[in-house]
């Protein structure tokens, strides 16, 4: 029972890992960019929310919006000043350039905000809810609805409306998508944007989880990358599977040895998925 | 049908590029140059200590470490353009060998520091061969793990590491000059009080000169055709795993020394600090604003930077992160190939390889 | 099933038997058999999308066959990665060349050689030489004209004086000035002894060059011999022109 217990655990934290990897995995898709910023950008979603909280008394399911919103802009601006120029550079550009960003982001928060966990508690989420005799904790619970709504969301938007469609051509080939006539700047502006809101919502999600300080960007990017080496790059549902199969070994690792050993689990799998398979997963065409 | 063929004969001459602007005289004889100011500089090094105030000591110390650390890193990641994060991993590991051998009363420390290197040159060359094989932007990821993974193992495995207490070792103990005291027994002494100090300007020198080495010689090229074009440079038989993994070994052995002396300069290391990615971030930003894949670029960055840096780091290290980061980002954007790169651009610094 | 062609009299350097490769849901080469006669230029031609390039990256070692033997000198290749394929003496071009941009012509040539400084030096500034190229030995490679690209691409693939040379559509957009130097570094390879296999869309000069040619169709070999027979070849006609 009580494995269940932890496995069901790890479905729900899964979720939320889901809806962070997703939107690295469209960024990667459309651009070409592997943006290591995205862990600052989640940090800046958690934060929002905690502040929402703790200042204004929020819940976290109203600053939800909010935070989404705020980070959509800051995608917006970010790719259309810096992201954008490095697009068609080699990939080791925007490595080094999503690098520092995530290294500039996470000075600046740390400035701001100091090193210390801070922790959004509220009312309504904290404690379990009993189903059929197992305890599911609240907070995880909603966090798992939500994600997965708005990675479902997403999907749907990808596969029927036409700007997803647009999308999916981009991340296909970009130049080809170009000569169709779709405006593929257009495209990566809306991509990252997209992609930074949705990082912002699952943070404000680990907000309401777990403690939250300015250098959870960094584990949680780890994290990312073995989702999607492991799910399969482009995939939208092997992102999924890769997340949940993350969340249940994470959990039941924490549950049969400790949190530390917990924390490298993403990485054992990010290296023996890349190692094992050499020739990438994210290599699609060179 | 000729007058055709004259047309198009001119065409083709006129295709020439404008003219590459010859090389300075000087130019050939950079590496004699280079010598001439590395001993007068390693003789001004030498002689500091005994005008200068710890503090500024251990400055030069940073910007020592700094030098090993950016010149060792452009080995692999600018020379070849492997961007490796990496090099943070590799120092956290140096360090806690060099720490645990000294703190278990195993060796002497100059041992323990040259073990330290050896180890982490042993692991690059394990952890490379696999690595190696995926294309630059998925073993910067690796790399990412790994130092992610270490950290992870060094705090878990805490019988051995003391895992998250920490490290403590023991400062060196200061010798007092006697009454009476040679010039030479004055140097021992001197050289004993700042021993850190002297052995990061060993590792120093040695990084520079492998620096020159590797940049003049057929396996800086072989790098610098896998940074341009990998598989072209793979289809014309550059063997290019071996290569790639040559270069990693030799740059993880710089952090690994690096690390270990630093535990002993400081006293004590944990793991969260010293794996902490502020160490690559030390080596990629000084390396990339002085020039990836140049000679001197990591030194000029490493050298100007720490200098200015310290300041910072001393009253509000966040901010430290913060100006480094931007500063990253703006390289990346402006002047890619850093400073070397632009005064070549702008004709004030010879296209010499030398440089 | 396509039978080996051979020439009489001279052996065979490159044997490719059975070779096939899918990629996702498209065979791009189907059970290909050719035999590459030794010391003679011999030519791909096909459609686009017949597998030409494909075949050469199987050859070179970029890619690995699913199936079927590749013997290069007797050797089996198949699988083997593209350095040591290198090393056992082909060379190759590719389709849109590839230098290496931000170094000079110069030591383009010289970072490929397997011999010491002096005698990659001394081969380069000869090879450069040889086409008339030694004003260019300083600039870099990426602010060349792409003709001269072509031929610096050449000259790099000779440094290392193989024996089996592949040209990825050497003649394309390329004027007829470039055309022709290209083309007299070629025949000297062949006066050399070297064997060539070539593939372009430029038919009048491959039905010119080559002695010997194989026609792809759709991953396959659909015929092959002399230009004069291929020619006349009904289907080769419909592979061309009759879809």
């Amino acid at each position: 029972m009580d494995t269940l217990q932890v496995i069901l655990s790890g479905v729900l934290l899964g979720g939320v890992y889901a809806l962070f990897a997703a939107g690295l995995n469209m960024i990667f898709g459309v651009m070409r960019v592997i943006n290591l910023a995205h862990g600052e950008l989640m940090m800046l979603g958690a934060y929002i929310t905690f502040f929402a909280s703790d200042q204004a008394g929020l819940n976290p399911l109203v600053s939800l919006p909010l935070s989404a919103a705020a980070l959509l802009i800051l995608g917006l601006l970010l790719q259309f000043a810096l992201v954008e120029r490095v697009v068609n550079q080699p990939l080791l550009s925007s490595l080094l350039l999503t690098f520092g960003l995530s290294t500039l982001m996470m000075g600046v928060a740390l400035n701001l905000w100091t090193a210390n966990y801070r922790s959004t508690a509220w009312a309504p989420l904290t404690g379990n809810w009993d189903v059929f005799g197992l305890a599911v904790s609240r907070s995880r619970f909603v966090a798992f609805v939500i994600a997965l709504l708005v990675t479902g969301g997403t999907y749907l938007f990808l596969r029927r409306s036409t700007f997803g469609k647009a999308i999916r051509a981009t991340s296909q080939n970009a130049e080809v998508a170009q000569i169709c006539g779709i405006d593929v700047r257009r495209v990566r502006l809306v991509t990252f944007a997209m992609g930074s809101a949705m990082a912002a919502i699952a943070g404000s999600l680990i907000a309401m989880i777990f403690t939250i300080s300015p250098e959870m960007g960094r584990m949680f990017i780890g994290k990312a990358f073995a989702i999607i080496v492991l799910g399969g790059l482009g995939s939208f549902v092997g992102a999924l599977f890769g997340a949940l199969s993350l969340g249940v070994g994470e959990t039941l690792a924490a549950y049969w040895t400790n949190t530390q050993l917990a924390e490298g689990v993403a990485y054992v799998i990010l290296l023996i998925v890349l190692l094992v398979r050499p020739s990438g997963f994210f290599g699609r065409a060179e | 049908m000729s007058s055709q063929v004259s047309q198009i004969r001119n065409e083709v001459d006129s295709e020439q590029a404008s003219p590459t602007r010859p090389m300075p005289k000087w130019e050939p004889y950079l590496g004699w140059i280079y010598l001439v100011i590395l001993v007068i500089a390693v003789a001004a090094m030498i002689w500091f200590p005994s005008n200068a105030s710890a503090y500024s000591v251990t400055l030069a110390l940073i910007v020592l470490m700094t030098i090993s650390l950016a010149t060792s890193w452009n080995f692999l990641s600018g020379f070849g353009g492997y961007t490796s994060f990496g090099h943070a991993g590799f120092f956290g590991i140096g360090s806690y060998v060099g720490a645990l051998l000294l703190y278990y009363e195993r060796t002497g420390w100059i041992t323990a520091v040259i073990l330290s290197g050896v180890a982490t040159g042993v692991l690059a060359l394990i952890i490379g061969y696999p690595t190696l094989r995926l294309r630059g932007p998925y073993f910067a990821v690796a790399m990412l793990g790994f130092t992610e993974l270490f950290r992870v193992i060094v705090t878990s495995w805490d019988s051995l590491t003391l895992g998250g207490r920490g490290v403590f070792l023991p400062i060196v103990r200061f010798q007092q000059v006697e009454d009476g005291a040679t010039w030479w027994d004055r140097f021992q002494v001197q050289v004993h009080n700042n021993q850190n100090y002297y052995a990061m300007l060993v590792l120093a020198v040695v990084a520079m000169i492998l620096a020159y080495v590797i940049g003049t010689s057929r396996l800086g090229l072989e790098l610098l055709a896998i940074r341009d074009d990998e598989v072209a440079a793979q289809s014309m038989g550059i063997r290019v795993v071996r290569v790639k993994i040559t270069a990693f070994a030799l740059s993880a052995v710089f952090p690994g020394i690096a690390g270990a002396i630093n535990a002993r300069q400081v006293g004590f290391i944990e793991p969260l600090t010293i794996f902490a990615v502020i160490w690559s971030i030390r080596a990629i930003s000084t390396a990339i604003l002085g020039g990836q894949g140049t000679i001197l670029g990591p030194i000029l960055g490493a050298i100007v930077l720490t200098l200015v840096s310290e300041r910072v780091w001393e009253s509000d290290p966040n901010l430290y992160q913060v100006i480094f980061g931007g500063l990253i980002v703006i390289v990346v954007l402006f002047m890619p190939g850093g400073f070397i790169s632009l005064l070549q651009n702008w004709g004030v610094l010879p296209r010499s390889r030398r440089l | 099933m396509s039978q080996p062609a051979t020439m009489p009299t001279t052996s065979t350097i490159l044997d490719i038997r059975n070779v096939s490769k899918r990629f996702g849901g498209i065979q791009a080469v189907n059970d290909a058999s050719l035999s590459i006669s030794e010391g003679i230029v011999t030519g791909v031609i096909g459609p686009n999308g017949s597998g030409k390039s494909t075949l050469f990256n199987l050859i070179t070692g970029l890619d690995r066959p699913d199936a079927g033997d590749i013997r290069f000198q007797g050797r089996n290749v198949a699988g083997l990665g593209p350095d040591a394929i290198n090393r056992l003496g082909m060379g190759r071009t590719f389709q849109l060349t590839r230098l290496f941009g931000r170094m000079t012509v110069f030591e383009n040539l010289t970072v490929v050689s397997r011999s010491g400084k002096g005698e990659a030096t001394d081969r380069a500034l000869e090879l450069l030489d040889s086409l008339d190229l030694t004003r260019l030995r300083d600039e870099y490679a990426e602010n060349l004209s792409y003709g001269q690209q072509k031929l610096v691409e050449f000259l790099r693939l000779s440094m290392n004086d193989p024996s089996l040379i592949l040209l990825d559509e050497p003649f394309a957009g390329v004027n007829p000035v470039m055309e022709q130097k290209l083309l007299e570094q070629l025949h000297a390879w062949v006066n050399a002894g070297k064997t060539i296999l070539l593939t372009d869309h430029e038919m009048a000069i491959m039905m010119e060059l080559c002695q010997e040619i194989f026609v792809l169709d759709y991953g396959e070999v659909i015929a092959h011999g002399a230009p004069a027979q291929i020619r006349e070849d009904e289907r080769v006609m419909e592979a061309y022109f009759g879809r």
